[in-house]
């Protein structure tokens, strides 16, 4: 039995190729950088995806400008979630999957870059957690906005992966389809327990009587095509 | 023959669903007080905690384990050798039966996703204590390698290190509605509720100072069908004037509404009926309970 592979639907985040250059980050000393750090300009120096540069930025930074490495951190987070946020925008209004997959395909490079740069973590891990986050709670919304996206592959599948990292999205089932779900999944366990905790004596009557009416009648229809005894006449 | 076996396997099946043994260890009646009272024509029942001494501790389950065994099945196992007090569901859940907000369940991270629409923050330390945090007043404090440190959840960096932090203290941490914090009301009336009936019996958790500055942890049980603002409001009335609790440090809700499940056990083990969930324990997602060490 062959499964099926929809991987060549899933896109892809593209590999980051150096084309900026890089923003000159000493500021004169009078400057209060959280409050006047030229986001905008940054921006245009910088690619999200180029992760080496943003750490020689963040030691820059520090370094140049005599601030601690913990501030440097959230300058440049600011730039790189919230600043950059407000250019992608535009992408997020209407439920373009692809769009949220590579946002979460940054995300996850952000958090596995944390892994191994134990000096950054905090920053690398602030910024995966921003747009996961955002993810989740654009996915919510989106569904919110129609419920019948839930049966979207693309939307399961964000909701998943969105769910692999610990953030869950509200995406709800009629009792019916839960139903059906653990029946495919045969978790019988699961529905016996949930029809006989949750449901009235009058249903577990009515199901009792059904269950016997089936069984009898089956052991009526058997009795009378296969007799034990065959009358000999 | 046939009858006899069917009638064996309905006799097999029932008693498969037999309920839970009640657990056999007593706890100190000196620091558990069970009482009603009748206070301007309403009823409230109370189970009242003294946490002098630390020996009545809190424990919560926020979620089934990755073995996949679920909140009861776990609480089932734990419970074992302990003198449980009470057992309450918690927090809210989401359709699909995972709870909404940060939840951290014993060091272990079940959701990051901190929610917009509760603004209490609950932490149940290892040790058994419970903290609860205003999330707006951005000055969340949580014990870090013994000492104290605080963090302004809302920031994702400081939302980052207190996770971390949780995880290393095996806390266990869950967001709720937090209706009332330092003596005030803090919810407000809304013209309609996301699970009607929105007037129904309610049950809240509060944390008090008593008249002599200890720290009690009460139950309130309020049979009055009211919304979450009516009850809330009316309940820590009660605390206030007729308790006279110096200070309602916090208090919060419990569900009375689909995970509406509650036991109370007497110093022998025993199960009373002064105050019962109408669903049986192992609908339960998540659970909180109160026992004795």
């Amino acid at each position: 039995m062959s499964t099926a592979d929809y991987s060549s639907q899933i896109p892809q985040i593209k590999k980051y190729k150096s084309e900026k250059k890089r923003m000159n980050l000493n500021f004169t000393p009078n400057i209060n950088l959280k409050n006047e750090f030229p986001y905008d300009k940054y921006l245009d120096c910088t690619d999200e995806l180029d992760l080496m540069g943003l750490r020689m930025d963040i030691d820059s930074l520090s370094v140049l400008n005599g601030i601690i490495r913990k501030e440097a951190h959230k300058i440049i987070a600011e730039a790189i979630t919230v600043k950059l946020e407000k250019i992608k925008r535009h992408k997020y209004i209407t439920f373009q999957p692809d769009e949220l997959i590579l946002l979460i395909q940054l995300a996850e490079k952000y958090k596995y870059f944390a892994e191994f740069d134990k000096v950054n973590a905090p920053f690398f891990s602030a910024v995966s957690g921003y747009w996961l986050s955002y993810v989740a709670k654009k996915m919510k919304l989106f569904y919110q906005d129609n419920n019948a996206l839930k049966y979207n592959f693309k939307f399961k599948y964000i909701v998943a992966l969105c769910y692999s990292h610990k953030y869950n999205i509200d995406i709800g089932s009629t009792p019916y389809e839960k139903v059906i779900t653990n029946t495919v999944e045969k978790n019988w366990t699961y529905l016996f327990g949930r029809i006989y905790h949750l449901t009235s004596i009058w249903f577990k009557i009515l199901g009792l009587i059904i269950l016997f009416t089936i069984i009898y009648g089956s052991l009526c229809i058997i009795k009378v095509h296969y007799p034990s005894n065959k009358k000999i006449k | 023959m046939r009858k006899m076996f069917l009638l064996s396997l309905v006799i097999i099946l029932l008693m498969a669903f037999t309920p839970l043994q009640n657990p056999q260890i007593s706890y100190d009646k000196g620091l558990v007080e069970i009482s009603t009272a009748i206070w301007k024509n309403d009823k409230y029942i109370m189970v009242n905690l003294s946490r002098q001494g630390e020996r009545i501790k809190a424990k919560y389950f926020a979620a089934r384990d990755y073995n996949g065994n679920s909140v009861f099945k776990r609480y089932k196992e734990w419970q074992k050798g302990k003198g449980v007090i009470l057992v309450t569901s918690g927090t809210y859940m989401n359709e699909n039966y995972q709870p909404v907000g940060l939840t951290i369940d014993n060091g272990l991270v079940v959701n990051n996703e901190l929610s917009d629409e509760f603004d209490g923050l609950v932490i149940v330390y290892a040790t058994g204590g419970v903290v609860v945090s205003n999330i707006k007043e951005g000055n969340l404090s949580i014990k870090c390698n013994g000492e104290n440190k605080n963090f302004d959840i809302r920031d994702q960096f400081d939302k980052d290190e207190f996770v971390k932090c949780a995880e290393e203290v095996g806390a266990t941490v869950f967001q709720t509605h937090l209706l009332a914090y330092k003596n005030n009301l803090i919810v407000y009336p809304s013209e309609n509720c996301k699970l009607p009936p929105c007037a129904r019996e309610r049950r809240f958790l509060a944390v008090c100072k008593d008249e002599e500055g200890t720290l009690r942890h009460v139950i309130v049980h309020s049979p009055t069908m009211s919304t979450l603002y009516d009850g809330s409001s009316r309940v820590l009335g009660f605390l206030k004037e007729y308790e006279r609790m110096k200070e309602v440090v916090f208090m919060i809700n419990l569900d009375t509404g689909y995970q509406d499940v509650f036991e109370l056990y007497d110093s022998n083990g025993k199960r009373r009926a002064d105050i019962k969930g109408q669903k049986d324990i192992s609908i339960a997602i998540n659970l909180l309970t109160y026992y004795y060490e």
